[in-house]
């Protein structure tokens, strides 16, 4: 149980800056997801608080106790790996004990923590098998029973649901909300998975290009994105963008729209805000999107609700949406407030 | 008929350099030729008989023991520290991994020639400054000395052999999984003893197993460069004896026992090798 401050975080490798100066308070007990695409510093971010990469500059503090020179593990983390990271030559109990061991914990008193992360992790059965002998899913919960048996201040997660196929994916993601929310660790999760940060997160960090574009709580996010970088990346199917110069009607002070694709409806051709050509639609069962092109060649979806008639491939429609559903962002790409 | 040519040349090669010899071996293993190579008497398996009694023979195996015990421990020990070093490297990593590999270039004549011109006692760099320190060096009479430079020179060479692959297997770690340690509180010792060596054990054994071979069989050219088996017999490992007994003692029957013998040798060697990798532990 700790918080966790990073005070203006840069990271340069070599000549190259990669993350540009990141601030970040975490509350105890709270789950941050850090989300962005691959190449944003996500990975080299987390890595930083787990102190397998130098900080370059600024300033990096568990519980207050500033931890930028102490070695991994006297900074009291766990960390789960993209590919679990198992010790491949040991046994899941060998493998979940393996960092009591090393602190010199009684015998009896590993036993009893072991017995009680593996019941936790439904791994009890499993525990004489090597890694090599599980599913992916299970290799996962050893992983995840090697953090908590230790009962450190803060977990960190690099992307542990990747190599899970999508099934499998969803059921963990559960599991380690619940989990989190049962111990109440302070967690920082990276993921390149917006909708692991949606459900997972108490406040999700957007990164772009080494620089965290907004800190917000997920629907906050989604409900008002400081970028349209943010407005593109979360959110599935993706935010339409418009020029406003596309529109009948000028935006004051506005360069770009952005219209979520839940937000616009189709209309009659020649009426709405704007008008384009089916290209094709995809139908889910519970929704279908329908993709069209505008005249000047932007693409656009709506997403419309599965029992609404859809229109044919090549067919003409109107496009319409609420004004004040719209989203204004400025030529910097920043959102800006319409009075 | 196609099937048959193409095998045709690698049977040859194997019958002309390999079934040829051996068989003459096993053929005039048992017989005694007379000193001008006239005619030779049958005396069935009697030239084993008197090995086995010899206590030269005898010895030889211990100085073989020893001396390939000693080669294996040296060349994959200072291969493995060396790889861990390597291991490490950020800058440079590819120049010293070349530097490293060069020595494995040098033929173990040549390397033993390096070698004594080293530690000649006249004229030896290092045995005049041992002189300097008030060390009398003299691999000519001291058995010790004498058995300490030909595995300094013959694990030299096998160093770089051992270097590739120690550094090929710690390579093929994964990071996460030493940093994953690293999280887990152990430090450099720790994880080597607990994660490392472990995890390079397939590559260890099979350096193991390369290493006895090579200390066996191809270190003929470094002991008869440096010490020629001496002083008295304090060098001569098996194969040197076949060499010295057949070639200039000229007795070529037990000579050729001889070689049976290490036939037999190589080939418990190679059972014990292919089961290794048969059995190979894959993570």
């Amino acid at each position: 149980m700790a918080t966790l401050k990073l005070n203006n975080i840069k990271k340069r490798f070599g000549s190259t800056d990669v993350i540009h100066g990141v601030d970040l308070d975490v509350a105890d007990g709270e789950f941050i997801v850090i989300v962005g695409p691959s190449g944003c510093g996500k990975s080299t971010l987390l890595r930083m608080v787990a102190g397998l990469e130098t900080v370059s500059s600024g300033e990096i503090s568990i519980d207050g106790k500033r931890v930028n020179d102490l070695e991994p593990m006297d900074r009291d983390i766990a960390m789960v790996f993209q590919n679990y990271a198992l010790y491949p030559h040991m046994s899941v109990f060998e493998n979940i004990s393996y960092g009591l061991k090393i602190a010199k914990t009684p015998k009896a008193e590993i036993a009893e923590r072991v017995a009680t992360a593996a019941k936790m992790l439904q791994l009890a059965p499993y525990l004489d098998r090597k890694p090599r002998e599980l599913s992916g899913g299970q290799r996962q919960r050893v992983a995840m029973g090697r953090a908590i048996v230790r009962k450190p201040s803060v977990f960190l997660f690099d992307e542990p649901l990747s190599n899970l196929d999508a099934k499998l994916r969803v059921q963990m993601r559960l599991e380690i909300k619940a989990l989190q929310k049962e111990l109440g660790i302070t967690s920082l999760y990276v993921t390149h998975d917006q909708v692991e940060a949606m459900t997972l997160a108490d406040r999700m960090v957007v990164m772009n290009g080494g620089v965290a574009d907004q800190i917000g709580a997920p629907l906050e996010v989604y409900a008002n994105p400081a970028t349209t970088f943010v407005a593109g990346f979360i959110g599935s199917p993706a935010t339409n963008f418009l020029p406003v110069a596309a529109l009948s009607s000028p935006r004051a002070g506005a360069a770009t729209i952005g219209i979520r694709p839940e937000h616009a409806r189709l209309v009659h051709a020649g009426t709405g805000q704007t008008n384009g050509m089916v290209k094709f639609s995809e139908a889910l069962g519970a929704e279908t999107l329908v993709h069209l092109v505008l005249p000047a060649g932007e693409s656009f979806t709506v997403r419309q609700d599965g029992t609404m008639p859809c229109p044919q491939e090549g067919e003409h429609c109107g496009i319409d949406w609420a004004q004040d559903s719209e989203i204004p962002f400025g030529a910097d790409s920043r959102r800006i407030e319409i009075p | 008929m196609l099937p048959i040519l193409l095998l045709l040349p690698q049977i040859v090669i194997t019958a002309v350099f390999f079934f040829y010899p051996a068989g003459q071996a096993v053929w005039q293993s048992l017989f005694i030729p007379d000193p001008f190579g006239l005619k030779s008497q049958f005396v069935g398996l009697g030239n084993f008989e008197y090995l086995l009694g010899d206590p030269y023979y005898r010895a030889s195996f211990v100085t073989t023991a020893i001396f390939s015990g000693l080669v294996t421990l040296v060349s994959m020990g200072m291969a493995l520290y060396l790889a861990l070093l390597a291991d490490r490297l950020i800058k440079g990593a590819g120049t010293y991994r070349t530097l490293l590999i060069w020595p494995y270039a040098v033929a173990p004549a040549v390397a033993g020639v390096l070698w004594l011109f080293m530690f000649n006692t006249r004229v030896g760099v290092v045995s005049w400054y041992l002189g300097l320190l008030g060390y009398d060096w003299n691999h000519v009479l001291n058995e010790g000395e004498a058995m300490g430079l030909v595995v300094a020179a013959s694990s030299w060479g096998r160093v770089s052999y051992n270097f590739l692959f120690f550094l090929a297997g710690l390579q093929a770690i994964p990071r996460s999984v030493i940093e994953a340690a690293a999280i887990d509180g152990a430090h450099f010792w720790t994880r080597f003893r607990t994660i490392v060596f472990p995890l390079l054990s397939p590559t260890t054994f099979f350096l193991l197993v390369v290493n006895v071979v090579y200390a066996f069989f191809e270190t003929f050219g470094v002991i008869h460069t440096i010490t020629s088996g001496g002083p008295q017999q304090a060098t001569t490992i098996l194969v040197y004896k076949v060499y010295k007994d057949g070639f200039v003692g000229q007795d070529l029957g037990g000579s050729a026992a001889q070689s049976v013998i290490l036939l037999f040798v190589v080939g418990l060697l190679t059972i014990v090798q292919f089961k290794f990798i048969e059995r190979r532990v894959h993570y």
